[in-house]
């Protein structure tokens, strides 16, 4: 699954680390998400998407 | 100096590529004192558990142990084994999810190998000859092989 978890942190001007601070996460989750190599479960993705006031369909897409 | 710049690529959230972005000097000296701890527990574990099999095995001797004492050094072991399954389920459940899905993947696939070493064991033990395969080891060998198995699936992530 596709995301633009790595676009939207850096309009944020967030690090990795911040990120991962923010959905308490490790900074490997948030990686592992950027780079596409893991797909969130539903709770996080929620969490993604409330984090960063958008639908979850405008971050993530298969 | 060096830790300063990549403290400062790590604040400007620079996509370094697609792959994990330098950590900071605090944050990865935390990680590792983690890992350390953890590894450190684990190993401390495994080793009383080997360490209660050979008591136990010293215990019951020459075989005129009586029968509590052989229970005894049973039960020793086995406690040890339980303590050591009952606190990888602990540390398992505070990882997040990604974390807790390599371990857990890890865990599968050493599951997996672990039977496939032991049946092939005992099937070159019962047709070649070869020596049995001691089953008190299983525990330590499966977890040799988790720990080298969790480290290819972390490998693979970065």
């Amino acid at each position: 699954m596709k995301n633009r978890l790595r676009a939207l942190r850096a309009e944020h001007g967030w690090s990795q680390a911040r990120l991962a601070e923010l959905l308490a996460v490790s900074r490997q989750t948030v990686n592992a998400l950027e780079t596409g190599k893991y797909d969130p479960s539903l709770p996080l993705a929620f969490k993604i998407a409330r984090l960063f006031k958008l639908p979850i369909e405008e971050i993530f897409e298969d | 100096m060096l830790a300063a710049k990549s403290e400062t690529r790590a604040q400007q959230g620079s996509d370094n590529n697609g792959r994990m972005q330098p950590e900071s000097e605090q944050s990865k000296s935390k990680r590792r004192a983690r890992r350390f701890r953890r590894a450190a527990v684990e190993g401390v574990i495994a080793a009383s558990f080997v360490i209660a099999v050979i008591i136990g095995d010293r215990l019951i001797g020459d075989g005129g142990a009586s029968l509590s004492v052989r229970w005894l050094a049973a039960g020793l072991p086995i406690i040890v084994l339980s303590f050591w399954w009952v606190h990888l389920a602990r540390e398992i459940r505070k990882l997040d999810e990604f974390e807790q899905s390599v371990e857990i993947r890890a865990l599968a696939i050493a599951g997996a190998v672990t039977v496939w070493i032991a049946t092939a064991w005992g099937i070159v033990s019962l047709i070649v000859g070869a020596p049995a395969l001691p089953l008190a080891m299983t525990a330590p060998l499966a977890a040799i092989i988790f720990g080298a198995i969790r480290q290819i699936i972390v490998f693979s992530y970065r």
